[in-house]
């Protein structure tokens, strides 16, 4: 049974990780985890990890799992803190969104706050928060992932 | 050659909508799925004008060029597209007591054959029906908002 379970996790990682990882690397564009597919990710790494080492660890796969889904962050890898911020303010400009920016922290249309967070090598954090449905906020973070998908790495 | 269509009543001048969607490098900004319009020759709108796009259609990275072959300022603009797939996208623009009527019209090549036609026919024009009447919802969204 646990050798079912650790090929069944081996197969699920290797599939999102040509999904999510290789797939954009192979076209030159950045990494962008984001929403359900960066939680499944995660949790399914975390719980191969988990199958070899300790069943204790499958609760913090899940925990990080439920963590990247509900706080709504992506994690983008290959592009410089600068570009990123570059982006997001072409995506404001492009949808006419108010904006009050404050050191890494923006806010969208009274509705929708965005903080970019490097990481180093080329990896930022981004975390979004919600304080009312805004379209227009929705639209521009629509935009703002398309922008920072058309750099190159 | 397949044609879709949508319109819709945007509450702002003809003139305000007609810039802003006649203009290719607010393309990405409203229409899904455009990833990119790159290589916008001249800057000034208007018959002439080329620029490089870049579709994403499931997945798949589309691209090819266009050309602006119609251009009259605020009522139509009509885009020529070539690479790897030939479409015409008629924007027409009407003013309706102060708001403006937008439709767009979008004609573009069926392939050839038979497992081709039969994904257009079921899955490509759904989505560029789709696409087409969202791309018009976000235009709302941006200008009214």
């Amino acid at each position: 049974m646990q050798m079912i379970v650790t090929y069944l996790l081996l197969a699920l990682s290797v599939l999102l990780f040509a999904h999510l990882i290789f797939l954009p690397l192979s076209k030159k564009r950045p990494i962008i985890l984001k929403g359900g597919e960066a939680s499944a990710f995660f949790t399914v790494l975390i719980a191969l990890v988990a199958s070899f080492l300790h069943p204790v660890i499958y609760i913090i796969a899940l925990a990080s799992g439920l963590f990247i889904y509900f706080t709504k962050c992506w994690i983008v890898s290959g592009v410089s803190v600068e570009n990123i911020k570059s982006a997001l303010d072409k995506s404001i400009l492009a949808t006419r969104a108010t904006n009050v920016q404050n050191g890494n922290k923006y806010t969208l249309d009274n509705s929708m706050s965005i903080t970019i967070t490097n990481l180093g090598i080329k990896t930022s954090y981004i975390q979004y928060r919600s304080h009312a449905f805004s379209k227009k906020s929705e639209l521009t973070k629509e935009i703002f992932r398309k922008f920072i998908q058309n750099y190159f790495i | 050659m397949v044609s879709i269509s949508a319109s819709l009543v945007i509450n702002k001048p003809t003139q305000e909508v007609f810039d802003y969607a006649a203009s290719p490098l607010n393309g990405p900004a409203f229409i899904p799925n455009l990833n990119e319009n790159s290589n916008v020759q001249p800057e000034q709108p208007g018959v002439g004008q080329t620029f490089d796009w870049r579709f994403n259609m499931g997945g798949v990275d589309l691209r090819g060029s266009a050309e602006v072959t119609e251009y009259d300022a605020p009522h139509k603009v009509t885009v020529v597209t070539k690479g790897d797939t030939s479409s015409t996208w008629l924007y027409t623009f009407q003013d309706e007591g102060g708001n403006t009527k937008v439709t767009l019209e979008v004609e573009y090549e069926v392939a050839e054959s038979a497992l081709q036609k039969l994904v257009n026919r079921a899955v490509v024009e759904r989505l560029n029906k789709r696409t087409a009447e969202q791309s018009l919802e976000n235009l709302k969204t941006i200008l009214e908002g």
